[in-house]
């Protein structure tokens, strides 16, 4: 199982020094009023398991006012062998991220190493939002599968920023060279393009039963949720390109290809982006991930560590505990203004003000 | 704060690579606290590599004059030339005593978002050399990361009807990396196990 056994925060946000040693098995509850750090905990502990924060992409707001780094220590326990994990954020020398003493040479392949996993009430977006949030999910969900996909995803961001730069400059040479060019990109971007398409497509038909069958239990039987791959081009990506080449040369951008595609929800058969109410919406956002977790627990042999950020208190509290009870049995930590009373019983609850835990 | 020449010094240090204005900061410190001698060595290193390093008028390897010792080396086989990127890379691939042929340093790597494009690296000039009927192979050594892989298909696509054998090095490089991170066995390796494209 997948658990963090330990963490220790030095000026991260408004903690100026703590350890904080969630239980191993089980729910931990950390409970506060809004303002006084307890999402800031569970971000410090997806930062040294990922090397990045759920919601923030520019680091000097992890960093406590007034100092100049931020430092973690923490101990993950996950495949069966213990890892030490030291970070240091600072904010005018390079960010070090050291995992049993030795720098991690690329941050991304952080994310194949420790399986963890977090909800927030933003997660709405994923229905409601841009396809790019899907699409982000999904090669978020691949990376944790494996470091090669990781890698993939990485690599294929790469060409299409390559292409983009090239569609771009493409009125400087003439047509034969630009033609040339696009010739050698496009068979990268196909190549690459292709592959991960295939690995979100096998992706997603593992997570559909999974989420449909998630969607039930937490809906009380109403509605089917399916979720479907969708790809912006037809036959293969090589020849969609070339054909697709006049216009991205007029539009300076790719039309086709993994950056288009698309992650279709629907519920009852309708598009769930457009007819699922509020409610049903953040259901299914929620059933997204809490799919992957149990895909996770089946893959790896072992569940995530799950996060969860303030996702309770939309809820009335006996769904509160349905939606706990859908989770694998592992380590769940959890923010919330106040526990329901249903999930009180299960959970060991640590209260936090001001940046610290208060006596209880 | 600091007089105009050390600011000019901190500011000159912090164009180089991989040096942010801290780490420039330091340097210029470490300088200034230096033994007077010691400073002047490496300003004459620096003065003197500049003077005197030239590039190859063929392979475009760092040389000491038009020819570098390489292209002038009548002992090696010339029948056979390997292109790279980086004159860093002719380093690596002569460390591994593998390769007995001759080089060609293409000066960088096809990379549209760097503003690199064919006629920005010496492809011209390698297409130049090919016409000379003693080359029978080509070797595309650029790097196993996406701009040196997207480098190799361009010139092959280049070489295709010229009647020459074009080989990629072998894979099983460090994926991703650079030519002179690998050791010279597995550059041994590449080399003998390149395939033709
Ligand atoms: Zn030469």
């Amino acid at each position: 199982m997948a658990w963090v056994e330990r963490i220790e925060l030095i000026d991260f946000r408004n903690w100026s020094s703590t350890v904080f040693s969630p239980g191993k098995s089980g729910i931990t509850a950390i409970v506060g009023d809004n303002g006084h750090g307890k999402t800031n905990l569970i971000e410090a502990v997806f930062y040294a398991s990922t090397g990045g924060s759920f919601r923030s992409s520019t680091k000097d707001v992890l960093i406590r006012n007034g100092s100049e780094s931020s430092i973690l220590h923490a101990i993950v326990t996950t495949k069966g062998r213990e890892l030490t994990i030291d970070c240091s954020i600072n904010r005018s020398t390079r960010d070090r991220h050291l995992v049993n003493k030795k720098q991690v040479p690329r941050i991304s392949d952080l994310r194949s190493e420790i399986p963890v996993i977090e909800f927030n009430p933003d997660d709405l977006q994923l229905v409601k939002g841009s396809p790019m949030n899907r699409r982000t999910l999904l090669d978020d969900f691949l990376s944790m599968l494996s470091r090669s996909s990781s890698r993939l995803v990485d690599e294929t961001d790469r060409i299409l920023k390559q292409r983009a730069a090239l569609l771009k400059s493409a009125n400087r040479s003439t047509l034969e060279e630009v033609n040339w060019s696009l010739d050698v990109w496009d068979k990268k971007l196909a190549y690459a393009g292709t592959d991960l398409a295939d690995r979100r497509e096998s992706l997603v038909l593992q997570l559909q039963p999974l989420c449909a069958e998630l969607y039930k239990e937490l809906s009380g039987g109403k509605g089917e949720m399916e979720i479907h791959y969708s790809r912006s081009w037809k036959g293969d990506l090589e020849s969609a390109l070339i054909a697709n080449r006049d216009e991205d040369l007029r539009r300076q951008q790719t039309g086709v290809g993994p950056h288009r595609d698309d992650l279709l929800i629907s519920l009852g058969g309708m598009a769930a982006r457009l007819c699922a109410s509020q409610g049903e919406q953040r259901t299914i956002s929620y059933v997204l991930k809490a799919g992957m977790c149990l895909l996770l627990n089946d893959q790896l042999g072992e569940p995530p560590v799950i996060l969860l950020d303030d996702i309770l208190s939309e809820l009335d509290s006996t769904r509160a505990r349905s939606v706990l009870d859908v989770m694998p049995e592992g380590q769940v930590l959890l923010t919330a203004t106040s526990v329901p009373t249903s999930v009180e019983s299960i959970a060991e609850v640590l209260r936090v003000v001001d940046g610290r835990f208060a006596d209880v | 704060m600091y007089t105009p020449s050390i600011r000019s010094l901190i500011e000159e240090l912090g164009k180089l690579p991989g040096i942010g204005p801290r780490s420039a900061q330091r340097i210029a410190f470490y300088l200034l606290r230096s033994e007077t001698n010691d400073v002047y060595r490496l300003a004459d290193a620096i003065k003197s590599a500049k003077d005197n390093a030239m590039f190859c008028e063929t392979c475009f390897n760092f040389s000491e004059g038009v020819m570098c010792s390489i292209c002038s080396d009548q002992t090696r086989d010339r029948s056979i030339i390997c292109v790279v990127e980086e004159p860093k890379d002719v380093v690596a691939l002569e460390r591994s005593r593998e390769y007995k042929g001759l080089y060609h340093v293409l000066q960088g790597a096809l990379s549209p978002i760097d503003g690199i494009g064919p006629d920005k690296i010496k492809v011209r000039e390698l297409l130049v050399r090919l016409a000379d009927k003693t080359i029978t192979e080509v070797i595309l050594c650029t790097n196993p990361n996406i701009e040196g892989e997207a480098t190799a298909m361009y010139l092959a696509r280049q070489l295709q009807d010229t009647g020459l054998t074009v080989t990629r090095i072998a894979s099983g490089l460090p994926v991703g990396g650079d030519l002179d991170y690998a050791d010279e066995l597995t550059i041994g390796r590449a080399l003998q196990g390149r395939r033709q494209v």
